[in-house]
């Protein structure tokens, strides 16, 4: 045991971005450890942030580079993988189909930056694109067309002081731990916490009012919310309209309109991923406006970023150029081919499923991948870079609030693995152009000179472990309009014998794809059983199928049928049946590829579903 | 344990005691501050950097013991020959410096716990008989989260020490256990013997501890808790509700002193060769109970936080280990994402409503 190295680092998975030290406890042993000085962590990190550690210097890090011979994947040199990806690289862009370049939402502010500039400089495509945009930037953007005005994250800590936390259609005790501990410390200092959901994944049980809205009524239920705050009575006034009174509980909403009438510094709390539609964030933005118009000047909402950095990269331009744009369901629903892909540190896995990673793949043309770890992505590419994952790289990402913070390097990266900013140094080198060279400190002037936003960072303060700020500049705008859906999302397909609703909402197993989480040998004893595909019922609801819970189900739906196995949750209302939104495959099989398109992103309305039990 | 000698030290002298120290082991180990303000126990050379006066560290200093992660044994596999296996244990030789009270009773726990059983884990016997512990005591509280008064893990700590130092005004009482005097030696005469009126400094170290305890704004009677356990008179009900609290971080486990439970993979490297690795783990993980067949005993948050608490205040445990399951650190305060740490629940099921459906400890 030698603890010889404490460095600081920011958790690489949801938006939060949680300080925290990794400690080294013998050669290659890290292990993370809460960071108390860390302003909205202040030492608390959820059960993935505790493996953070596991990842660093992991005995399964990819250490070689690797090419594709017929169906293999082999080993070879640095300087052999680098040739073959920047000779292939240079082939596609000389033929008429587009070449895309997609980092992951958790790469640095510098990686992203030299990602960007690959694309614009090198490989002179315009689709390059974080896939936070996907799941971030499109309701942060709705949400900013409501308020008229750029649009960020308030501090998280701030929420400990609210008299009202307002949580919308969020399980943010899995997908947002420290935003959920930050309401429980609201709750304990005499906050009243009103939850408006169409399930219950907890929080309602501690909620002051817990109102359930039907699936697709969100957008309808803020809007009666924003009638409230002015003093109507919504249960007279709308919910003895027949379309209302069965969708939402009005007497809850009117006794949760009570309470955010009167409070004096109400905070809305949503997670990106988890609004069913752009319209809700817009939504949210009015309910804001209305709060603050009333007593409530000081109401917030607080719009929780499901990536690390995805703030981050999308500043540093890893977002398409005007009319270019990176939609893998898009391109799955499509005929259309693609000269060349580069991935940067994700699996596209993650994003459509394995089985939609697989119908892709003959029309992505050559796929270069830089990785850390093995994927799905990495199985079916023809080159691959391995490149250092967190503790292994320094860098800076930009938290959801927009405040800076430094990450150390506490390990080299094994074997052959390279920086990200290296390995793409080398690529735009071998290939003729000089995008941002291979040097961390020259990348960073390079982009504190381009990005206004980061023009006042200081890197010697950040590396001494001050947070710097970002300006409050205007962010990256989608082409296109708002989605105006001011009216209930009603399920899809209903049809005799349909009788369910089939949403999709994120779960507490939500990362079980992320193939870093792999490396976590506490997480991939957690996360393996939740691989294949399951739903969730209420109990009562799993006895009238007359089955019971570890059984499996066929559901059928407008767009197909599916088997998956049945698990119990408490808070399913009866009819409801949940798809955790990580099955990415059995999503598109049962709810199609997102029948509500906006700018920037997908969603997937709720489906009537009909149900029965297996044989 | 017999305390050998006391002694006394000028407040403006102790920095003088670490070279002696470091001179008498590999590392010595010390809170420092990080650049970012944090505490942290660390390996240290630069005495101007050991803290005095600090809150106590979220990282816990027994993982120089029993750390979170550690290579049990390293094997090589060849084909037609049996595993070769290579043990290698840690026999550095260590100063932990200013270790507070709570975090020396947990190493009180954890000697009997892995090595006065049947079975003894060489790991950590390696490890202990190593290394030495200088306890700096409390004269006030560490945290805001402290809690040791109701669990006797503090303010001062009364086993498992070679040296403990307790704050006097301007002078420090310097207790040398018999494993210290090889420490006390070194110091010479740094030390001033205490010849006389060993009584008083005892009498006036009590009176400060006991205004310490007083002013520890966490108060949960672990004992009361460990009765209404132990008798089975806390609701099923009580722990829905604190399951449904719990976010499943686990983070009380992770930082507690005193939970020892584990996991162990096999890391393989090209070549054959590979390592065993155990890694700190915990109860409160859906995992940790999962059985080969699928079936999971304990499957809702609920039933691991029922656990988890049972194993921290049943008087079972208690009988059989000779120590409260709790120290009173108060990490866990600071951790939990949805405020049912160990103070918490011990206080509420004091004031929890008996039921006729007990639920049975253990």
């Amino acid at each position: 045991v030698a603890v010889l190295v404490h460095g600081s680092v920011v958790c690489p998975f949801c938006g939060c971005g949680c300080g925290m030290y990794l400690a080294e406890w013998g050669k290659g042993l890290f292990r993370a450890a809460g960071m108390e000085s860390h302003p909205s962590s202040r030492g608390r990190l959820c059960y993935r942030g505790w493996q953070v550690g596991d990842l660093t210097s992991s005995p399964l890090h990819l250490t070689s580079p690797l090419v594709r011979r017929g169906t293999d994947l082999i080993e070879c040199s640095y300087q052999d993988a680098i040739a073959y990806a920047a000779e292939a690289l240079q082939r596609a862009k000389e033929v008429a189909e587009p070449i895309w370049v997609v980092g992951a939402p958790h790469l640095t502010n510098e990686e992203a930056f030299a990602t960007a500039r690959l694309a614009s400089e090198v490989l002179q495509t315009p689709y390059k694109d974080s896939l936070a945009r996907a799941a971030d930037e499109a309701a942060v953007w709705h949400l900013q067309y409501a308020l008229g005005e750029p649009y960020r994250t308030p501090p998280l800590e701030e929420l400990g002081g609210r008299d009202l936390v307002l949580v919308l259609n969020s399980n943010l005790g899995t997908e947002h731990p420290q935003a959920y501990a930050w309401v429980m410390r609201a709750q304990q200092r005499g906050a009243k916490i009103v939850v408006l959901d169409e399930v219950d994944q907890g929080l309602g049980r501690l909620a002051d009012v817990y109102v359930r809205q039907a699936p697709g009524w969100l957008e309808v239920a803020i809007e009666m919310f924003i009638q409230a705050t002015t003093g109507l009575d919504v249960g007279a006034g709308q919910g003895n309209r027949p379309s209302i009174s069965g969708a939402i509980n009005a007497e809850a909403l009117n006794q949760a309109g009570a309470l955010l009438s009167a409070a004096r510094a109400p905070a809305i709390v949503a997670s990106s991923a988890s609004l069913p539609t752009p319209a809700s964030a817009a939504k949210i933005g009015e309910l804001l406006l209305a709060l603050r118009s009333g007593k409530a000047e000081d109401a917030q909402v607080y719009l929780m970023r499901s990536e690390a950095n995805s703030l981050g990269v999308t500043l540093m331009g890893l977002a398409p150029a005007a009319g270019a744009s990176v939609d893998l369901e898009g391109l799955l629903e499509s005929d259309r081919s693609l000269s060349a892909m580069v991935v940067v540190d994700d699996d596209l896995g993650r994003w459509v499923g394995a089985e939609g990673l697989a119908q892709l793949r003959p029309r992505l043309g050559t796929l270069v991948v830089l990785s850390a770890f093995d994927s799905p992505t990495v199985q079916t590419a023809d080159v691959v870079l391995p490149v250092a994952t967190v503790g292994e790289r320094e860098g800076s990402v930009v938290g959801q609030d927009g405040r800076v913070w430094w990450l150390e390097a506490v390990a080299d990266a094994p074997g052959e693995a390279r920086s990200v900013v290296q390995a793409l140094a080398d690529l735009s080198e071998q290939m003729g152009g000089e995008a941002t060279g291979p040097e961390l400190d020259k990348v960073w002037q390079v982009m504190t000179a381009e990005v206004m936003e980061c023009s006042r960072l200081d890197l010697q303060s950040l590396r001494a472990g001050e947070p710097g700020m970002v300006h409050h500049g205007v962010l990256t705008q989608p082409t296109g309009s708002p989605d105006p859906a001011n009216q209930p999302h009603e399920p899809l397909g209903r049809a005799e014998g349909r009788e369910w609703v089939l949403v999709s909402r994120r779960d507490e197993n939500s990362w079980a794809f992320d193939p870093r989480m792999r490396a976590a040998n506490l997480l991939e004893r957690d996360l393996r059983r939740t691989r294949a595909p399951y739903v969730y019922l209420n109990a009562d609801d799993i006895g009238k199928l007359q089955t019971r819970a570890g059984r499996k189900v066929e559901v059928s739906t407008v767009f197909g049928t599916a088997e998956v196995e049945i698990r119990a949750l408490e808070g399913v209302p009866p009819g409801v049946v949940v798809l955790p939104q990580q099955f990415a495959d059995t999503r598109r099989t049962l709810m199609g590829g997102g029948e509500v398109v906006a700018p920037g992103g997908r969603w997937w309305r709720p489906v009537w579903a009909a149900v029965r039990a297996s044989r | 344990m017999s305390t050998v000698k006391y002694f006394t030290i000028s407040s403006r002298q102790l920095p003088q005691l670490l070279p002696p120290a470091r001179a008498l082991a590999d590392s010595l180990i010390a809170p420092i501050r990080t650049l970012r303000g944090d505490i942290l126990f660390s390996p240290t050379d630069g005495d101007k950097e050991v803290l005095w006066h600090y809150g106590n560290s979220l990282l816990t200093p027994v993982a120089y013991l029993y750390p979170p992660k550690e290579v049990l044994f390293e094997f090589e596999l060849q084909e037609g020959q049996a595993p070769r296996l290579r043990y290698a244990l840690d026999d550095q030789k260590r100063i932990i410096f200013g270790i507070r009270p709570c975090d020396t009773h947990a190493i009180a726990y954890l000697d009997k716990f892995l090595m006065g059983g049947d079975f003894v884990d060489n790991q950590y016997a390696t490890r202990r008989m190593h290394t030495k512990i200088v306890t700096l005591a409390c004269a006030e509280p560490a945290s805001e989260t402290c809690w040791c008064s109701c669990c006797e893990g503090g303010p001062i700590a009364t086993e498992a020490f070679d040296v403990q130092l307790t704050p006097l005004g301007e002078v420090f009482l310097v207790e040398v256990a018999e494993g210290g005097q090889g420490i006390a030696e070194a110091w010479g005469d740094l030390l001033e013997p205490v010849q006389e009126g060993v009584e008083d400094l005892l009498a006036l170290r009590e009176a400060q501890a006991q205004r310490t305890k007083e002013a520890m704004k966490v108060n949960a009677h672990m004992a009361a808790a460990v009765r209404r356990v132990t008798a089975g008179v806390v609701p099923e009900g009580f722990w829905d509700d604190i399951g449904l609290r719990c976010a499943g971080c686990a983070g009380c486990s992770f930082v507690c002193p005193k939970c020892t439970c584990f996991n162990v993979v096999d890391e393989l490297f090209a070549g054959g060769s590979g390592r065993r690795v155990r890694s700190k783990d915990s109860c409160r993980l859906a995992g940790y109970s999962l059985e080969a067949s699928g079936h999971n005993p304990r499957p809702a948050r609920s039933d691991r936080a029922r656990r988890w608490s049972y194993h921290k205040l049943s008087y079972g445990y208690q009988q059989r280990n000779q120590y409260h399951g709790c120290v009173g650190c108060g990490r866990c305060v600071a951790v939990c994402m949805g405020g049912v740490d160990m103070p918490t629940v011990a206080k509420q099921v004091r004031e929890v409503e008996s039921s006729g459906t007990a639920s049975a400890a253990g």
